[in-house]
């Protein structure tokens, strides 16, 4: 009896003499973690910066593994993967901003918000992209909206960055993208996939759409909070940003567990 | 789409007694009216055919009456329609306009304006009146639905047409 049981929880009983031995080892030695300096004044970015950069990998990697899954006939998951993809790259850039690399820093130069933002106008064409790809088979309407929006998006970053002259120009780029292009697109996913979410009655779709909500939400909050006096609460929306994902990511899984019980 | 209202004729046995807009195609209304010689436990239920690629969606109730054998007129509204159409999207509206047609005080003496014994009660061509006017209202009701379900089908479509 006591040999089956070993045999067959084989795992649990290693993994409990893995936590005595570290267990032990703790209560006896009472170790004092060894410091990372440069995150004393920063562990909230990397923080934030590493949950955001997981949880959007997380996100395309399971679109692209359903894109596999489902013999690559759902184009829009491999362009909404790879765009989930790209926007990650602005957070990555938190990482290492939080763990000193100057060149990591958005706020550095107008050049390097471009290297580290140039994701933002990609992944919102991206998106819009793949769902005009779900709503119409027309290649004119699944592709004049959206290689505008990217247009457009560039043209902020680079109006906004390089020829507008401004004391502070990454401000004036963000105004205009956000306001212009980043939130409308947000809401516009987060109505569709809420309303054919409402009308399947399914609930993937409707997560999907209360995590854009939530996504567009978070960067409404970037205005008003982002001066140096305030910022603190800006990164209170930086949290309210990440919370957002989960729901995407829990929304998609949901959606392909939905179509397998149908 | 179209609507209809049978009822079970004590002398000639099922009969469609309103249909919108326009008659039923024979092949589609002997099949109809075959559904009353069922015996079915669940009073909404819907028939496939296979061939005319339609679905005929069907609520059955009754009401009483003090002209008919055992004291009720045995009533069926049926919405023959695409095969393609849930039959759920029709059920609120068939159930609602049933109860309609139940709460019509002497509403029975509608279904004996053809020359029955009663032929002659004063009260049979306002029923017809009401009757009909009920049905008419019940069909505007169900093409609005319908509308708004085809609507919804094709968003819903446009999903899942792709795999998840």
């Amino acid at each position: 009896m006591v040999i089956n049981l070993e045999k067959t929880h084989l795992i649990y009983i290693t993994g409990l003499i893995i936590i005595s031995i570290i267990s032990a080892y703790v209560l006896i030695v009472l170790p004092h973690g060894a410091p990372i300096v440069v995150l004393e004044s920063s562990f909230f970015l990397f923080g934030l910066g590493l949950n955001s950069t997981i949880l959007l990998w997380t996100i395309a990697g399971y679109l692209f593994f359903r894109w596999i899954r489902t013999n690559r006939k759902n184009q829009s998951l491999l362009i909404w993967s790879i765009s989930f993809l790209i926007y990650s790259f602005t957070f990555v850039a938190h990482i290492f901003r939080a763990l000193g690399f100057s060149d990591a820093n958005e706020n550095l130069s107008v050049f390097h918000f471009f290297a580290w933002r140039w994701g933002m106008p990609c992944f919102s064409a991206g998106i819009l992209y793949g769902i005009l790809k779900i709503l119409t088979e027309n290649r004119k309407l699944q592709l004049i909206p959206s290689i505008s929006v990217g247009v457009l998006g560039f043209l902020w970053l680079a109006l906004g960055l390089f020829i507008i002259p401004s004391e502070n120009p990454i401000e004036v780029t963000m105004y205009l993208f956000l306001h212009t292009i980043w939130i409308p697109i947000c809401f516009t996913m987060a109505y569709i996939f809420a309303f054919y979410g409402y009308k399947s009655k399914e609930i993937g779709p409707k997560l999907v759409g209360l995590g854009f909500f939530l996504l567009m939400i978070s960067y409404h909050g970037w205005a008003p909070w982002h001066f140096q006096d305030v910022v603190y609460l800006y990164f209170i929306w930086y949290f309210l940003f990440l919370l957002s994902l989960t729901p995407i990511l829990l929304g998609f899984v949901l959606m392909s567990v939905e179509e397998r019980h149908e | 789409m179209k609507l209809a209202l049978l009822y079970f004729n004590t002398i000639t046995g099922p009969e469609i007694y309103f249909s919108h807009p326009g008659s039923i195609i024979e092949k589609v209304s002997k099949k109809v009216l075959g559904f009353f010689d069922l015996d079915m436990s669940n009073n909404f239920f819907e028939m496939s055919l296979i061939e005319e690629d339609l679905k005929i969606i069907n609520l059955y109730f009754e009401i009483t009456s003090c002209w008919a054998r055992g004291n009720k007129e045995m009533l069926m509204l049926s919405v023959i329609t695409d095969k393609n159409h849930r039959s759920e999207v029709f059920y609120e509206i068939l159930k609602e306009y049933s109860l309609k047609i139940m709460s019509v005080v002497n509403l029975y003496k509608a279904f004996y304006a053809k020359g029955f014994l009663n032929e002659n009660d004063p009260e049979i061509d306002s029923k017809v009146e009401e009757l009909h006017s009920i049905l008419l209202e019940c069909y505007i009701q169900l093409e609005e639905r319908l509308k708004v379900n085809i609507m919804d089908e094709k968003i819903i479509k446009k999903f899942k047409k792709f795999e998840w």
